[in-house]
């Protein structure tokens, strides 16, 4: 009788522990369900805030209080090690804390292709590096920038400052070369336009993010080239366009000013302009 | 013997009872948790459609600038093209309201601008469980005339 009710015991303990162990690894797993789910809301509602942006023509400057540190690449956004993938032109340094500052801006050359995102957040301070070439030209970038995002910046003459302390938060950017209306940004070449300037000083990626840009250069490229082919009116001439066009799709931003031109020629003879 | 065998067969049975109501209560939970997910979807592909619905008529594809200033308004000769977008299975279309054309005529090179509808984008799918209609009103501008014309942009959503 003795040995009956010990095994009774036995029996209980057994079940009461499986139960409780299932118990327990289910409300870890519910857990840590919940919190994907609420990071992935949460990178879906910032994702949406900045495709909003998209509405706006203007340049626009905004900050985020963020609650949590987020990670930014050239195609997504992470949070919690959940990943969120993202269309848009995130010119970022990779992680952002406390506070995320944005500057939109409509990316023109000279008609608009894409939308950029320059990002940091307001920890994050930035040394821009030029020499001889550059010195007119990095005043220019800081002067037009907003307020809140000058402050970010000083400038120093060819040496880098506080090598030693750079960090996730210090960064130095080397501007120089300026030749041939091209520019070395962090020691990559790209073609001398304001905007792509900036999306490389902010970018901590920005490889992967310029070819994203030649993408999007291709693809406005194709819009424009394909309504030259319908646009139809007596004494305009939309041809000479095709060939600048082509050159723009190269990389070659000296034919934005000639197209620019051929555009301004059409408005003045009362054509439909192309852009 | 007798007496502990019942004692033995009762805790089983409350075992077996109490694994019944377990699996039950988890069912339900499981139940409600997917019906949970499911509004979470659907939510999430409403804020997406109107966020579509926001944006597009300033993306490159479609928006009309004049000398590089945005218009707030859709070039009617971009919607003349065939457009590389993708948005997944959506119909996105411009219908003209005012001034009324009688019918509906599909825009095309042939047809413009005598024409009142602009098929944007199409990918059906062939059957679907629920369809999403949104829209917005928009303006047209035809560059031959220099006018601008009312229009609504609409989004249908096929899930």
């Amino acid at each position: 009788m003795k040995s009956q009710s010990e095994l009774n015991w036995v029996f209980i303990l057994i079940t009461g522990t499986v139960i409780l162990i299932f118990f327990v690894s289910f409300a870890f797993k519910y857990k840590s369900l919940q919190e994907e789910k609420l990071s992935l809301e949460i990178l879906n509602n910032l994702d949406n805030t900045l495709t909003s942006l998209k509405s706006s023509p203007y340049n626009t400057f905004d900050k985020i209080n963020l609650p949590i540190e987020i990670q930014v690449t050239c195609n997504e956004i992470k949070l919690n090690n959940n990943n969120f993938k993202t269309n848009n032109l995130l010119f970022s340094k990779e992680t952002l804390k406390n506070k995320m500052l944005i500057y939109y801006k409509p990316f023109k050359a000279p008609f608009k292709i894409s939308d950029f995102y320059l990002i940091t957040d307001v920890n994050t301070r930035y040394n821009l590096v030029y020499d001889e070439s550059t010195k007119e030209y990095v005043k220019e970038l800081i002067d037009d920038l907003p307020q809140d995002l000058k402050q970010k910046f000083t400038l120093s003459f060819k040496t880098p400052l506080l090598r030693h302390l750079e960090n996730n938060n210090f960064k130095n950017v080397e501007v120089k070369e300026l030749k041939d209306n091209k520019i070395k940004i962090n020691n990559f070449q790209i073609p001398l336009n304001k905007d792509l300037a900036y999306a490389a000083i902010f970018s901590d990626n920005f490889e992967c993010n310029f070819n994203k840009i030649k993408q999007e250069i291709n693809k406005a490229v194709n819009v424009y080239q394909d309504k030259v082919n319908v646009v139809r009116q007596e004494n305009c001439n939309y041809y000479s366009f095709i060939s600048y066009l082509d050159q723009l799709r190269n990389l070659d931003f000296n034919a934005v000013i000639n197209i620019e031109t051929l555009n301004q020629d059409l408005a003045k003879k009362s054509c439909p302009t192309l852009y | 013997m007798k007496k502990a065998e019942l004692q033995m067969q009762e805790t089983m049975l409350v075992i077996f009872i109490v694994t019944i109501i377990i699996g039950i209560a988890l069912f339900t939970f499981y139940q409600i948790q997917l019906k949970s997910i499911e509004k979470s979807k659907v939510e999430l592909e409403q804020s997406r459609n109107l966020i579509l619905l926001e944006t597009l008529p300033n993306s490159i594809e479609l928006s009309y600038s004049n000398l590089g200033n945005e218009q707030n308004s859709i070039d009617t000769l971009k919607l003349l093209n065939s457009n590389s977008l993708n948005y997944g299975f959506k119909d996105i279309s411009i219908k003209q309201v005012y001034p009324e054309i009688n019918g509906e005529i599909i825009c095309n090179k042939q047809s413009y601008p005598n024409c009142n509808k602009y098929v944007v984008y199409s990918k059906k799918l062939s059957k679907y469980n629920s369809l999403e209609v949104i829209s917005v009103p928009v303006s047209l501008y035809f560059p031959y005339t220099d006018e601008y014309k009312s229009a609504v942009l609409e989004v249908k959503s096929y899930s």
